[in-house]
């Protein structure tokens, strides 16, 4: 619990122990390839509303990165532009399949192409080892006997959702009521058979605290506009509203307090004190 | 027997182990509740061992059913040929990112093991079977999802219950005692320490990270404290007349564990010998 919590209050970096699995140091890094088509808003009419654990808090779409479809052993490849370092593109996606793959491995970036010599046919192929935070972790690149040939394919939309992944900690009241909780949320896409799945099964979700009155930390969802989940029950309903940035600044500056006593309650530590706030 | 066979798995895994690889895996358990202790239950007692149980509630997880028609084995698998009756009640546990399994402990001859159970469709009927072996360090709701399924012959109805009235395992804090010991020449401080954890088959599976320990100097009382629960400790470590008092039991709580499982996987034979 203590760790979600102080993970609000360190460098974007993270602890250590905040990054992925054991996995060796990373050799090779990837990351998607920048798009920059607008993203699609969600109506945040729909807002307030109460969902259950699994429920989508925030949903948006936008054009995907460029596309290259092939055939490997019989199998139909749709592979996502990624970028290794600015000068070398790579195109990765699932290249497994068979009834005897387990189902979150199934959607899940296993393999990432290289069409080194640009003539149209991928000659390297790299596992991907880890995935986390967007960014994947390559093995070392091994070469095709048989060049992988392709072609380039329309971009397509990715669909993606914020779920509620229910509470991870916390104590229970007579109602159900959650109070001094922490929350997780999980960020997922749309698989091709149509179901949310995490983009690998090393992705951690967002932890989040709430407090005492069941009012949760707020986080920024996409398009300028922040979630604020409240009273989180302890079979999995939440209550989640859209806040626009002015209010969401309010809440934050409200919950701050409140997320430094805790912090300094749970740790047994006294935090230093915050910086001052701008003249006003 | 099944603690022997367990014993000597271990035992294999740890002789394979110089020429093998390493794959760790890491997985949030499905929330458990801690639920209160009822108020008749004793809250004091003397210490009378260096592990001694001084607080065990029940613990279920947050999401409940009870089938409304019996379950055929799928596949008719001789080892698992009983299936589960009308009406028996069923855990749930997170299934992927947005969906339920609803899990039971089957009784075996070497291990218990677990099969849980989806409504893939969403129609109100349990529809495939999936056989999730033996709990992750003998506790039930920790459970490492296998990919294997079966389509059930014919699919269950089932009916949510309230989560309080699932199947419940133990959980609770122990109190270890460590003696004064001679160290470099000097003796040690008595310590006691408190740990939160589950109870299996009577032995406590300590959670990682959950203890919380006191020098026994001076003339007490000292407290001790996990999770919401204090506890204290009064008398003489020395003369063995040490006794526990629980302040405030377990609150009713939730709490997501992180199960982390390191697999040995190697080229090389290895013989398994079961122990008679």
């Amino acid at each position: 619990m203590i760790r979600a919590l102080c993970l609000l209050l360190t460098c974007s970096a993270g602890p250590a122990w905040a990054q992925a699995d054991s996995v060796a140091a990373p050799a090779l890094q990837a990351r998607p390839a920048q798009t920059t088509t607008p993203i699609i808003a969600p109506d945040p009419a729909a807002y307030p509303r109460d969902i259950e654990h699994g429920g989508s808090i925030f949903e948006f779409s936008y054009a995907g990165p460029d596309r290259r479809v092939a055939e490997r052993e019989g199998q139909s490849l749709s592979l996502d532009a990624y970028e290794l370092d600015a000068d070398t593109p790579l195109f990765c996606g699932s290249d497994v399949s068979g009834d005897a793959v387990a189902d979150d491995k199934r959607n899940a970036l296993t393999a990432c192409y290289r069409d080194a010599d640009g003539d149209g046919a991928a000659e390297l192929r790299y596992g991907v080892s880890a995935a986390a935070g967007g960014a994947i972790t390559l093995n070392a690149p091994e070469t095709l006997a048989t060049p992988l040939a392709w072609s380039a394919a329309p971009a397509r939309p990715v669909e993606v959702a914020i779920l509620y992944g229910g509470p991870t900690g916390g104590f229970v009241g007579e109602d159900g009521a959650l109070r001094d909780a922490i929350v997780e949320v999980i960020i997922v896409r749309r698989a091709e058979t149509g179901e949310w799945r995490k983009a690998s099964p090393a992705e951690r979700p967002i932890m989040l605290p709430c407090f005492e009155d069941g009012r949760c930390f707020p986080y920024p969802a996409p398009t300028g506009y922040v979630f604020a989940l409240s009273a989180p029950t302890v079979e999995g309903k939440v209550h989640v509203d859209l806040l626009d940035p002015l209010r969401a600044a309010l809440l934050a500056r409200e919950l701050q307090p409140l997320l430094r006593a805790r912090i300094e309650r749970e740790t047994g530590q006294t935090l230093p004190p915050p910086p001052p706030s701008p003249a006003t | 027997m099944k603690r022997m066979a367990t014993a000597t798995a271990f035992a294999c895994a740890a002789i394979a182990a110089p020429a093998a690889a390493q794959i760790t895996t890491s997985v949030s358990s499905t929330p458990v509740i801690i639920h209160a202790l009822p108020a008749e239950a004793p809250r004091e007692g003397l210490v009378e061992r260096r592990d001694q149980p001084v607080l065990r509630q029940r613990a279920t997880t947050n999401r409940a059913v009870a089938i409304t028609a019996p379950i055929a084995t799928p596949g008719r698998s001789g080892r698992q040929h009983a299936g589960f009756p009308a009406g028996e009640r069923l855990f749930g546990v997170y299934e992927g990112v947005d969906r339920w399994a609803y899990c039971a402990l089957r009784e075996g001859f070497w291990a218990d093991r677990l099969t849980c159970y989806l409504d893939t469709d969403g129609d109100g009927f349990l529809d495939t079977a999936k056989p999730s072996g033996t709990p992750f360090l003998g506790v039930p709701f920790f459970i490492f999802t296998q990919d294997e399924r079966r389509t059930l012959d014919t699919p269950v109805g089932f009916e949510a219950i309230p989560y309080a009235e699932g199947p419940a395992i133990d959980a609770g804090v122990q109190l270890t005692l460590q003696e004064s010991r001679r160290r470099r020449g000097e003796m040690t401080e008595p310590r006691a320490s408190l740990a939160f954890g589950f109870y299996v088959n009577d032995s406590f599976v300590p959670v990682r990270g959950q203890s919380q320990a006191v020098a026994l100097t001076g003339e007490g009382p000292w407290t001790l404290a996990i999770n919401g629960a204090e506890i204290e400790l009064s008398g003489s470590p020395t003369r063995g007349a040490l006794r526990y008092r629980v302040v405030t039991p377990l609150p009713s709580q939730i709490q997501r564990m992180e199960l982390t499982r390191t697999i040995t996987t190697t080229t090389t034979y290895v013989p398994i010998y079961i122990q008679r």
